[in-house]
Parts: structure tokens; C-alpha cells; sequence
């Protein structure tokens, strides 16, 4: 699995330089867009989740890459998962960048050697480290979920058969989950909405957003840990 | 060559089969031993790269076996997968991600062989004159080829299993690759005893003429045909007949049991087991050697006589 890991990195080498610059472009227009830096690690993350799944997939159908890297000392296990753990930890790291970064900025505007409106859209407090960790939960979870539906499609059918499919999959899981919203009783309903009133007010935001936010992490995993389980089946009957 | 039959055999294959929608491979079977050059060859679509990819576990197999360095294939996307540092593979392409410099191929295969030489790789790009600095996207078929090859060569594989490795090459860069693998297929353990094999399927059998010890034909799934290739191009003749002359050969008692011949717009062509005993028997005929093209061409394309049951019957052979 770790020479899969290795061999994912080396063969997305070029790609990390040119995603380094593209995350320096999204932060500024983030930023400035959402007047704050606090959401930076949870949007990049769930961005890179997305494009690593994605260009994985291409990467493996030009050239008939993945037949070859079978003829190579990997099995089909370490392949599939060096490919969770690369996407999983590509976009961990890239999440640490745009965090370092935000940080860095927010140093700046501390000392005052940024100009005032961009220090106050950097400024980090207490509340914003507590918005910043609850987007990072919430879009980690997203971006965690959308790779858990779509690789195992990947591994299944290929990039261009899967991208035919995927929107399917996708609108498909959406109506899923309308319909449960829609089917609950009157009941489940009121629960639901207590829940997200009290949410709301400032005991739920010290009480309820860092629960939230240990639900919405541990949710994305186990997602994403079925999902690999998933590919790994659908793998090991791959012919390529 | 020289081939050891006291060594197992290094790649063996034993009835496979393998359907897929509108194609079968049935019953392959073949063996390469230590010290072996043995050339896959057939039309587009006959099954070559079926069983290449069969036996180096990329697709399943419906039934029989498939054996690389005592390894079954079913187990080299599992469990045996370490054994794939022994095997070097080449496929028509250079199967990687066409971004990639070479020295970023150098480095990707450094990371997947543990065996992986990168000295050996870099003299291979020198002798080949690849420049590190291009990308697999730059270079031409040719180029991309002799890439493959320094891959497959630089991390001291004991088998090679190339698929079309010589498709594109000019003509010297192509002498050179097949000096290459003489040099392969040539290495001795201290006792003498050969180490290397190499399976190689292609349609330039011309190559196959200079370094194969073996040729192995697939027509629609099915071996059409494996003999010795000295057998084939040492032996073996192909008369130039005309209609006439064919009526001579038949009804000459020299003729075997079987006769293949291929009509052809100036003649009518026939496989004769010995070429110097036919030109004894008939010298007004002109008999020449047989390349692997024209036995392909007679075994796939060719029309079986019986002239000993024609000859019972009283009847035409043609």
C-alpha cells in the first residue's frame, strides 16, 4: 500500500505544483468573497478531495496505466487502498497549507502590518476558530462523502464509463435522502427542527458545534471506510 | 539459442480459456524454458494480448492455468505480487501517464521495484539518447518504445513478456533492441545454466525470424500452430509452383500426407517439409526458405491436399 502511496505522489507530482498555485488564487477569492480566511481549510479540503479523486481516475485510463501498474509488484488491494490513503492524506495536506496559511495571515493582521480591510478579513478569534473547525468538519464530511460514492464507481467501471453514470448516482442518493426527510413523522420532523433552533442560540453553539463537529468528522470516515471496503470488492474482479 | 529442458519451465500455460461477448480464447496452452525466445504471433484480434494479459493476471481466466516463475497467475494481483519484480513488461504503448518526464518515470519506477537499478536505467537512456528532461508525450513511438524497454530491463527482471515491443522502432534502433534481448536471454547462473526467457508477441515476424526459438501462431482463440522456428526457416521450403507443376508434386509419391498449398494470382504456393530434398526431387521448381510470413500465411490461409487419398480415390488433388 505505501508503494502505491509513493507511486501516487510521484505520478501527481506536476499536478501538486500546478494545484499549489490554483489554491492560492481560490484563498484570495474565498477570502474576499466571504469577507473571512476562517473557512479556507474546510473548502480546500473538500475542493482537493474532489480533484484528487478525479484526476486519479483519468491518470489511470490514459495509456492503459492501470493494466500496466498491475504488472508491477502491487496487488490489487495495495492499489486500491494507496489510492483512499493518497487522496485522504493529499487533501489532509493541502487542508494543513491553506490552515498555515490563514494562520500566518492572521499573525499579520495581530501586528498590524496589513492593510486594515484585509486585516479584518484575516483577524482570527476564538468564535472564528470555532466556525473554522465546524466548516472543516462539514465540508470534510462532504467532500469525504461525494469521494466515498464516487471512487468505488471509478473502480468499478473506469473514469469515462463512470463519469457517465456518476451524475445518476449522485441525484439519485439526493432524492434518497429528500424522500427520508419527506416520509418522517410529524414527530421526527419537530425534533429535528428543536434541534437546529437550539442550534441556533449561544448555549448550541458552545454545546452542540463541537459535537456537531465530531459527528459530521466521524461520519465522513466511516463513509469513507465502507467506500474502500466497497472498492476493494468491485477491484479484485476489475478487468482491465 | 540455447534451451535448457532440465530447468522448469519459466512460463507455462496449460488449456486457458477465456470468453468474452463475440470472442473465445480456447485451449492455449505454451511453455517458455530458461534460456527461450518464444514469439506469439497472429492476426489483429487472434488473442495474443488475451493471454499476455492472462498470464500476467490482469483478466481472469475461465478455465486451465497459467504459470510465470512457478507463480500462478491468479495470484499475482494478490498475495504473489512480490513476484512481479522478477518479470519485466513491455505493452505496445508506453503505459504511463503521458505527463511524466523520464527522470519522473525513473523515479515512479525506483518507488514500485525494490530491485529497481537506476544506474542500468540511465545507461539505457544514453543508449537510447532519450533526454531525461522530455515528457512521454514528446516522444514518438520509437522513442516511447525504447522507454518501455529501459524500464523493463533496469529492474533485473528474469522473464519478459513484451507485447508488440518492437512495433515503430526503425529498422537499427530494432536490431539494436533484439541485440538487447540476445544479451537477456543469454545470461548463465555460474553452472551454465540459462536464467532468462522472454515471451515476445508481434507482427513483425521478421524479428522473430532473427531471434525466436519458438513461434507460437493464435488464429480466433485457438493455437493455429507451435513449432521449433529452425524447423520452419532451416527446413522447411516453399515451392513456386504452377498449376501444372502442383499435379507433378502430388502424383510424385514424395509428396506427405498432407500437402498445404496457397493459390496466388501467379501460382500456387506449397509448404514442403524439406527444402533440399524437394529441390533434389524437383529441380526444375524453384524452392525457396521459408519465411515465418509465408508459414503463417500457408498454415492460416492455406488449403490442406491429401494426395495419397486423392491418388486412391483417382481423383483431381486440386
Amino acid at each position: 500500500m505505501m508503494r502505491m502511496l509513493k507511486m501516487e505522489f510521484t505520478v501527481f507530482g506536476q499536478y501538486l505544483r500546478q494545484l499549489s498555485l490554483t489554491m492560492v488564487i481560490m484563498a484570495v477569492c474565498i477570502t474576499i468573497g466571504s469577507g473571512s480566511a476562517v473557512s479556507l481549510p474546510g473548502i480546500i479540503f473538500m475542493m482537493t478531495m474532489f480533484s484528487f479523486t478525479m484526476s486519479a481516475s483519468h491518470y489511470d485510463e490514459q495509456n492503459n496505466w492501470a493494466a500496466f501498474r498491475l504488472t508491477m509488484p502491487l496487488s490489487r488491494r495495495d492499489v486500491v487502498l494507496g489510492r483512499y490513503l493518497f487522496v485522504f492524506l493529499g487533501s489532509c495536506a493541502c487542508a494543513a497549507l491553506a490552515a498555515l496559511g490563514a494562520l500566518a495571515l492572521a499573525g499579520l493582521a495581530s501586528v498590524d502590518v496589513l492593510p486594515a480591510g484585509v486585516a479584518d478579513m484575516v483577524r482570527l478569534d476564538a468564535e472564528g476558530a470555532l466556525i473554522g473547525g465546524f466548516t472543516l468538519a462539514v465540508c470534510g464530511a462532504m467532500g469525504m462523502l461525494t469521494a466515498s460514492v464516487s471512487m468505488p464507481v471509478f473502480f468499478k467501471f473506469g473514469h469515462t464509463k463512470a463519469t457517465q453514470w456518476l451524475p445518476f448516482i449522485m441525484i439519485f442518493l439526493g432524492m434518497i435522502l429528500f424522500l427520508t426527510v419527506g416520509l418522517m413523522e410529524g414527530e421526527a420532523i419537530s425534533t429535528l427542527q428543536r434541534a437546529l433552533s437550539f442550534a441556533e442560540t449561544p448555549e448550541g453553539l458552545a454545546e452542540g458545534l463541537p459535537l456537531f463537529t465530531m459527528g459530521a468528522s466521524a461520519f465522513g470516515v466511516a463513509c469513507y471506510v465502507a467506500s474502500a471496503l466497497v472498492s476493494l470488492r468491485v477491484y479484485r474482479s476489475r478487468e482491465l | 539459442m540455447t534451451s535448457s529442458r532440465v530447468s522448469a519451465p519459466l512460463i507455462e500455460v496449460r488449456n486457458i480459456t477465456k470468453h468474452y461477448d463475440g470472442f473465445t480464447l480456447r485451449g492455449v496452452s505454451l511453455t517458455v524454458e530458461p534460456g527461450q525466445i518464444v514469439g506469439l504471433i497472429g492476426q489483429n484480434g487472434a488473442g495474443k494480448s488475451t493471454t499476455i494479459k492472462a498470464l500476467l493476471g490482469i483478466i481472469g481466466i475461465d478455465a486451465g492455468e497459467a504459470r510465470i516463475l512457478g507463480v500462478d497467475a491468479r495470484g499475482l494481483s494478490g498475495a504473489d505480487a512480490a513476484e512481479k519484480e522478477r518479470i519485466g513488461v513491455v505493452f505496445d504503448t508506453v503505459s504511463m501517464p503521458p505527463h511524466l518526464k523520464i527522470a519522473e518515470v525513473g523515479k515512479l519506477m525506483e518507488r514500485a521495484y525494490r530491485t529497481w537499478d537506476a544506474p542500468t536505467f540511465e545507461g539505457y537512456l544514453r543508449r537510447f539518447t532519450l533526454d531525461s528532461n522530455k515528457a512521454i508525450k514528446e516522444l514518438s513511438r520509437g522513442m516511447g518504445m525504447k522507454l518501455s524497454l529501459a524500464c523493463a530491463l533496469a529492474h533485473d527482471p528474469q522473464v519478459l513478456v513484451l507485447d508488440e515491443a518492437t512495433a515503430g522502432l526503425d529498422p537499427m534502433a530494432r536490431d539494436e533492441v533484439l541485440d538487447i534481448l540476445r544479451e537477456f536471454v543469454a545470461v548463465e547462473d555460474a553452472a551454465g545454466n540459462p536464467q532468462h526467457a522472454i515471451l515476445m508477441s508481434t507482427h513483425i515476424t521478421s524479428d522473430l525470424d532473427k531471434i525466436a526459438d519458438t513461434v507460437v501462431c493464435i488464429d480466433d482463440g485457438r493455437i493455429a500452430f507451435a513449432c521449433d522456428k529452425d524447423e520452419i526457416c532451416d527446413l522447411m521450403g516453399v515451392a513456386r509452383c504452377r498449376a501444372a507443376e502442383v499435379e507433378q508434386v502430388m502424383a510424385s509419391g514424395q509428396a506427405p500426407l498432407e500437402v498445404r498449398v496457397l493459390h496466388r494470382d501467379y501460382g500456387v504456393d506449397v509448404l514442403v517439409p524439406d527444402r533440399f530434398e524437394f529441390m533434389r526431387a524437383f529441380p526444375q521448381i524453384p524452392c525457396d526458405r521459408v519465411s515465418i510470413d509465408d508459414y503463417m500465411a500457408l498454415m492460416l490461409r492455406g488449403a490442406v491436399l491429401h494426395p495419397h487419398a486423392a491418388a486412391r480415390e483417382g481423383g483431381d488433388v486440386r
